[in-house]
């Protein structure tokens, strides 16, 4: 049996605030009281370590952390080459990743393809299929021999490719009307990337680029194939040598913590200090 | 202002927007641009602005052409001022940046000089209070007031407004015609696109009435709006006078 419907009754029109609700619904970290914060932490991390222990002891290895301590300076000096490798893949390949996103917005055609056909190939192949290349057909051709060099480049161009498509998504994101702002106010081109592009976009730039540099660091450890002497190579190096398998790749996971957590911690103040209300 | 229109001419792809505008405003103070959406009055206003170039055609503004080439064309683009529809404030930029940014980077003031400027320009808007607030802290009578601070900061010869009311509700947009009546006043020569009839009645020198593409008329604010002359004038006022 149908039941005529009730009208509904009026509810006064919703008065709109001034200060638009926050976006969020869970409470931000900034409420919790910092004991209870550093609490909760250690209990998450606890329960992550706990965990590994269980897993461990139940497959019934023995540790035994004798076999590689004599080793820790080769540990030392493989972490030392992974960080200036990376380090100046990391630079470099932000540079590729400026320079290949503007010249994909170039207005020269040829260019456009070039930086295409580029981020295509690289994207689309093994980094390791790459490395090979670049050391045994590329550098040969060229009479380079120094292998740091190569596979820093490589891993940049490697690299390069990804941030330029996040640079050019993040230029992208900015949108016509601002950039015609820039026209009608009277900026040069360099001047609109300069004041209006580059500080917007960076807003949309920085997450997936923390997220990028970290990859680009654990990356590094492909080197080891080119034999370049850095920290992956050192661990595998040690378990051989030790046949103490967990005790030369546990050092592994926390050397490239140490690396990847700073940068991932700096790039998100960064995102703080940009943040705005647009 | 002396503008000078001679057959103006622009198509987007295979439409024609405009179609050999001609006219000429001399002694003009305050132009209104009247006529219904997509009749070419942004465009043309656009147009005048330097941000499109038309297809055939020249603007000649107080005996000077428009030119086309991008680079005299920047030069020109700096000494006229724009208001837009959706104010287009740079977001991460604080009202006052907003208002330093063209001075300092476009017209080459010391950054001093450029904050003086800008300064006075807010003040006189009354908007001294919110220099250091970011667009999205703004309501938007107060963003539009910031851009035309903005627009008029840089002293520009001619003030362009583009339907600087339609994003507006009717309280921030009497605050706004209020501004440019001010400017009005003090004898600022300026083009104004609106659908504001009853504003653009008050404060018109001169009105042209723009449809398909072509200017139908032109005339002082009561006689256009007292005794249209063309059909399509008179069917148009009729419609938005209605209500």
């Amino acid at each position: 049996m149908l039941v005529p419907l009730k009208p509904a009754p009026l509810e006064p029109e919703p008065r709109v605030s001034p200060v638009p609700p926050a976006r969020q619904s869970r409470p931000a970290e900034g409420v919790v009281a910092l004991p209870l914060r550093a609490l909760y932490f250690v209990a998450a991390l606890g329960l992550l370590v706990g965990l590994f222990y269980f897993c461990a002891g139940a497959s019934g290895y023995v540790w035994d952390w004798s076999a590689v301590l004599p080793y820790w300076p080769k540990f030392l000096n493989g972490w030392k080459m992974t960080l200036a490798v990376s380090a100046a893949a990391l630079v470099l390949s932000t540079l590729l990743g400026i320079a290949f996103a503007l010249a994909r917005r170039s207005s020269f055609l040829p260019l456009r393809y070039f930086s295409r056909l580029y981020v295509e190939l690289i994207r689309g192949t093994p980094l390791l299929v790459q490395l090979m290349i670049s050391f045994y057909i590329v550098a040969n051709g060229f009479g380079v021999q120094n292998r740091y060099v190569v596979g820093v480049v490589a891993l940049a161009l490697f690299s390069g490719a990804y941030i330029s498509e996040i640079i050019r998504a993040g230029i992208e994101s900015v949108g016509a009307s601002q950039l015609e702002s820039a026209r009608a106010i009277g900026l040069t081109p360099a001047q609109t990337y300069r004041h209006v592009i580059f500080p917007q976009a960076i807003r949309q730039i920085l997450p997936p680029l923390a997220g990028q540099f970290a990859l680009l660091i654990k990356d590094s450890s492909l080197l080891s194939v080119l034999g370049i002497n850095e920290f992956m190579l050192a661990g595998q190096e040690v378990s051989s040598f030790t046949y103490a398998v967990f005790e030369a790749y546990l050092p592994l996971a926390v050397g490239y913590l140490i690396l990847t957590l700073p940068i991932s911690l700096w790039v998100q103040s960064m995102e703080r200090r940009h943040r705005y209300e647009s | 202002m002396d503008l000078h229109l001679q057959a103006v001419t622009k198509r987007f792809d295979t439409q024609r927007v405009l179609e050999g505008i001609d006219a000429r405003f001399e002694g003009v103070r305050s132009l209104v641009l009247i006529g219904p959406s997509g009749g070419g009055k942004s465009t043309l206003l656009r147009i005048i602005a330097g941000l499109e170039t038309p297809d055939a055609g020249r603007v000649v503004l107080n005996g000077e052409a428009v030119p086309s080439q991008e680079n005299a064309l920047r030069h020109y683009r700096r000494s006229i001022g724009v208001v837009f529809q959706a104010f287009n404030l740079f977001p991460h930029l604080s009202a006052l940046e907003n208002l330093t940014l063209p001075l300092e980077k476009a017209h080459g003031k010391p950054r001093e000089e450029a904050r003086a400027i800008a300064m006075a320009a807010l003040r006189r808007f009354r908007l001294e209070a919110h220099a250091a607030k970011r667009p999205g802290q703004l309501s938007g009578g107060q963003k539009q007031r910031v851009a035309i601070a903005r627009a008029i900061a840089i002293r520009p010869r001619l003030l362009l407004f583009d339907e600087p009311t339609s994003a507006l509700d009717p309280e921030m947009t009497a605050e706004v015609l209020e501004v440019i009546e001010e400017l009005r006043a003090e004898g600022s020569d300026f083009v104004l696109v609106t659908h504001a009839m009853g504003f653009a009645r008050r404060v018109a020198d001169r009105v042209a009435f723009l449809a398909d593409g072509r200017l139908m008329e032109n005339a002082g604010a009561e006689a256009l709006f007292n005794r249209p002359e063309t059909a399509a004038c008179r069917d148009f006022l009729a419609r938005v006078l209605k209500y």
